[in-house]
């Protein structure tokens, strides 16, 4: 009997068409079938993915494909249900809407031939038409900016670059931590949580572009908005487990002009908020018909920002709780990093561990200060090099020679 | 004022420049490790630049001297060489070219020397009346495509059809390119959204007035700060500020995908101009971004005389226009009508104003004509060809 060297989780809930095209694209790995487990996690009841699942199993090009429904619970549960069921050594995450590309396990599985602690972010990359709609167009960009600057070279990654679909790592790494947080239930950043964790217990993210998948997200932008709403309490959510990262979440961003008065809206009328969400998308396929797309951007964006917001009041209430959430974090340690001769090549501080301060010297001088989001892994010499260059104190630095 | 191009490599350390004596004055382009990051007008004073005021003149340019801040300030926080991307895609340079085989000899001589690898070179060889050109790619030993029918649209998709490469780039056949040009304008995309680039053209030679009146008023520079542009900061209708024809390459699948160069549109065709205008409004419109790098270095050659600038600028007003109609009756932009208003008034309406009120700095009153007659040509070309559509059918 071949070894498994790779046990695949799908969970899936409502997608057969989708399911069935993500097992098509397992089916088709340059690694041998034998050696990958497949294992479907179902949340909820699902019958049309029961049929899609009952006859990949008997058209028998996964042999080793196995499923498990469960009440729905949430993506956490599922993935947790479905790493329980895994016996292979790595686990690889897929989403439902995942078509791994022929050679993506293989490349994954590449990077855990060593042993090594590593978690692989392979690339999911839309599949857009040509021709998208400007809600499309968003969500694509949002996908590939985001992919884009993780691979960046000389760019350190943290807790906010893992998204948990077509991610691999060894499953002892998975479990040593204590695998996803249930708490999260609805959309998103149960992930984000999980890669705190993981970069805290040593586990390094090393992006593998040559993994991709094709990502067949269907999306219409009543489902773009209503999924900022969760994704905020996710956020609270982290902050609630994690005070340490506070400081570091999209709320602590401090919000000016018109931003300012959508917060205040979310928080005292957060029925109007609600109302004046649903009325506002209707006005945006207007403004793209008429080709307004600087009007479409800033309308949309707007309502995102309502949206997020108003998932920030169900959590804490009011804007003054916010304030107090935010300001009730630990002080982050502080550190000293002398760049007379450059960043260090073995520059080593508190941000491998987390949030702190770092203050800037050269010449006996100090030049400023920088706020690390950290855990930072990776290329950190050529990240804080970049950080301080973008800062206008850095100018100071050249004070020290003659110009040329 | 005509003007001596130079070229500096602040790395080199700054040194007084030999010049011919032909000229009082030199545009010199500044360089550092290669990368460009500006170009001042400094005198020259007995066939010689003299270094302190070519430092005072990049010292008082404040963008110059920000960016050369900024590259020291990167050197010193890191000191060792700076990553590059680790996979280059392949690439084809197409140059489109029409009865200038003295140009397309010089062209084609620049292009053998990029220092990229993994590419190819095609000249595709539009309408030609003899077969100069052709002998010109058989001695270099570079790509040939034949394009019959005039049009400067149709040769760059005959390019595009025949190219292989990944990335396609095209230039013009009076363009002289820098041995970093390739390799400047492929780096952008390695960023998932970027579908093209485009670089900066400097002029080759300012040696007589119309040259200098034809910097001044269509110059291709577009700076010397890298620009990344989205729909979602600049209109689509804007897509005539990102760059030129002369230097601008797209991902090649994109490109067919888009139906870039479909339109009958530019050189050879009643619009004169436009082609690559409308081919980055077509990319913004659907999303990608395009980002313009002043890395990648070209040097155009402007036309010599006044009647020649006078019938380009021409062109250029009716490529304008003639894409902004497109752009507002096919695609329902109003953004581009817009566009259309605020350039006709801050523009040619303004030129106008000046020539005829003899203000100081105006331009001369037939180029400012020639313009305005080419906004109304190019809309008439736009009117011309939806009704040979509607005649004949699609």
């Amino acid at each position: 009997m071949t070894e498994i060297l790779c046990s695949v989780v799908i969970p899936t809930c409502g997608r057969p068409r989708s399911l069935e095209a993500a097992l098509r694209g397992l089916a088709e790995q340059t690694t041998p079938a034998e050696a990958l487990e497949v294992v479907v996690v179902l949340d909820g009841r699902d019958d049309a993915s029961v049929d899609v699942l009952r006859s990949a199993e008997a058209a028998g090009h996964l042999p080793n494909l196995r499923w498990h429904e469960q009440e729905r619970s949430g993506q956490a549960t599922a993935l947790n249900a479905g790493v329980a069921r895994a016996t292979g050594p790595v686990v690889l995450f897929v989403d439902d809407d995942l078509v791994l590309h022929p050679r993506a396990v293989e490349a994954h599985l590449r990077h855990h031939r060593e042993g090594r602690a590593v978690a692989v972010l392979g690339d999911p990359r839309i599949v857009r038409r040509a021709r998208a709609t400007l809600g499309e167009q968003s969500l694509w960009a949002w996908w590939e900016d985001f992919l884009t600057e993780r691979s960046r070279p000389g760019r350190a990654l943290g807790y906010r670059d893992f998204c948990a679909g077509n991610v691999s790592l060894r499953r002892s790494d998975f479990q040593a931590v204590g695998g996803f947080d249930e708490g999260f239930r609805g959309y998103g950043r149960e992930d984000y949580e999980l890669a705190y964790r993981l970069l805290r217990a040593g586990v390094r993210f090393l992006p593998e572009p040559d993994a991709p998948a094709d990502h067949h997200h269907v999306s219409s932008t009543a489902k773009r908005l209503g999924r900022k709403r969760p994704e905020a309490h996710g956020d609270v959510l982290i902050g609630r487990k994690h005070p340490e990262l506070r400081r570091g979440l999209p709320l602590a961003r401090p919000q000016t002009g018109w931003r300012r008065q959508l917060v205040r809206l979310a928080f005292r009328r957060p029925d109007v908020a609600t109302t004046a969400i649903d009325v506002c998308r209707r006005v945006l396929p207007l403004l793209e018909g008429l080709r307004l797309r600087r009007l479409w951007t800033a309308l949309d964006t707007a309502l995102q920002t309502l949206a997020y917001w108003l998932g920030v009041a169900d959590e804490l209430g009011s804007w003054t709780e916010t304030q107090r959430f935010l300001r009730e974090t630990p002080d982050p340690p502080r550190s000293t990093l002398d760049v007379t001769g450059g960043v260090p090549e073995d520059a080593a501080g508190p941000w491998v561990d987390g949030p702190c301060l770092v203050d800037v010297t050269a010449h006996g001088r100090r030049l400023g200060r920088l706020e690390i989001q950290g855990p930072l892994v990776g290329d950190v010499r050529s990240h804080l090099a970049e950080e301080i260059a973008r800062r206008p104190w850095s100018v100071l630095l050249l004070s020290e020679r003659a110009p040329s | 004022m005509t003007a001596h191009i130079a070229e500096v490599e602040l790395d080199d350390g700054l040194d007084d420049l030999r010049v011919d004596g032909r000229h009082d004055q030199a545009l010199v382009l500044a360089r550092l490790r290669r990368r460009p990051v500006g170009a001042v007008r400094v005198p020259v004073r007995d066939g010689v630049v003299r270094a302190e005021e070519l430092l005072a003149a990049l010292t008082e340019d404040e963008g110059a001297r920000r960016r050369i801040e900024r590259e020291l300030v990167r050197r010193q926080l890191a000191p060792s060489e700076e990553p590059r991307p680790s996979t280059t895609p392949s690439w084809s340079v197409v140059v489109c070219t029409r009865d200038r085989p003295e140009h397309l000899r010089r062209c084609l001589g620049a292009l053998r020397r990029v220092d990229a690898e993994g590419g190819e070179i095609l000249v595709v060889d539009n309408a030609p009346s003899d077969d100069a050109s052709k002998r010109i790619v058989d001695e270099l030993g570079v790509g040939y495509v034949l394009e019959p029918e005039p049009g400067l649209n149709r040769a760059r998709r005959r390019g595009l059809d025949a190219a292989s490469g990944e990335i396609v780039l095209f230039t013009d056949d009076d363009v002289v390119v820098d041995p970093g040009w390739v390799t400047a304008m492929l780096e952008p995309f390695a960023a998932y959204r970027v579908g093209g680039t485009a670089g900066l053209v400097l002029p080759l030679e300012l040696e007589t007035r119309a040259q200098e009146v034809f910097e001044r008023v269509a110059p291709f520079s577009r700076g010397f700060e890298r620009r990344v542009f989205d729909h979602t900061t600049t209109p689509p209708a804007a897509a005539g500020t990102v760059g030129a024809g002369a230097s601008m390459a797209f991902r090649r699948s994109l490109a067919s995908d888009l139906k870039l160069f479909d339109a009958p549109l530019d050189v050879g065709t009643a619009s004169l101009s436009g082609g690559d205008t409308y081919a980055f409004y077509l990319l913004l419109d659907a999303g990608y971004q395009i980002v313009y790098t002043p890395e990648a270095l070209a040097w155009h050659q402007h036309r010599r005389d006044m009647d020649a600038v006078r019938a380009t600028l021409h062109a250029y007003s009716a490529g304008v226009f003639s894409v902004l109609a497109r752009c507002v009756v096919e695609h329902r932009d109003l953004e581009a009508l817009r566009s259309g208003l605020v350039w006709l008034v801050g523009h040619h309406l303004r030129e106008l104003a000046r020539s005829g009120m003899r203000r100081r700095g105006r331009l001369p009153g037939r180029l400012v004509l020639a313009e305005l007659r080419g906004c109304v040509e190019g809309l008439r070309a736009y009117g011309r060809e939806r009704d040979e559509e509607r005649q004949g059918g699609r």
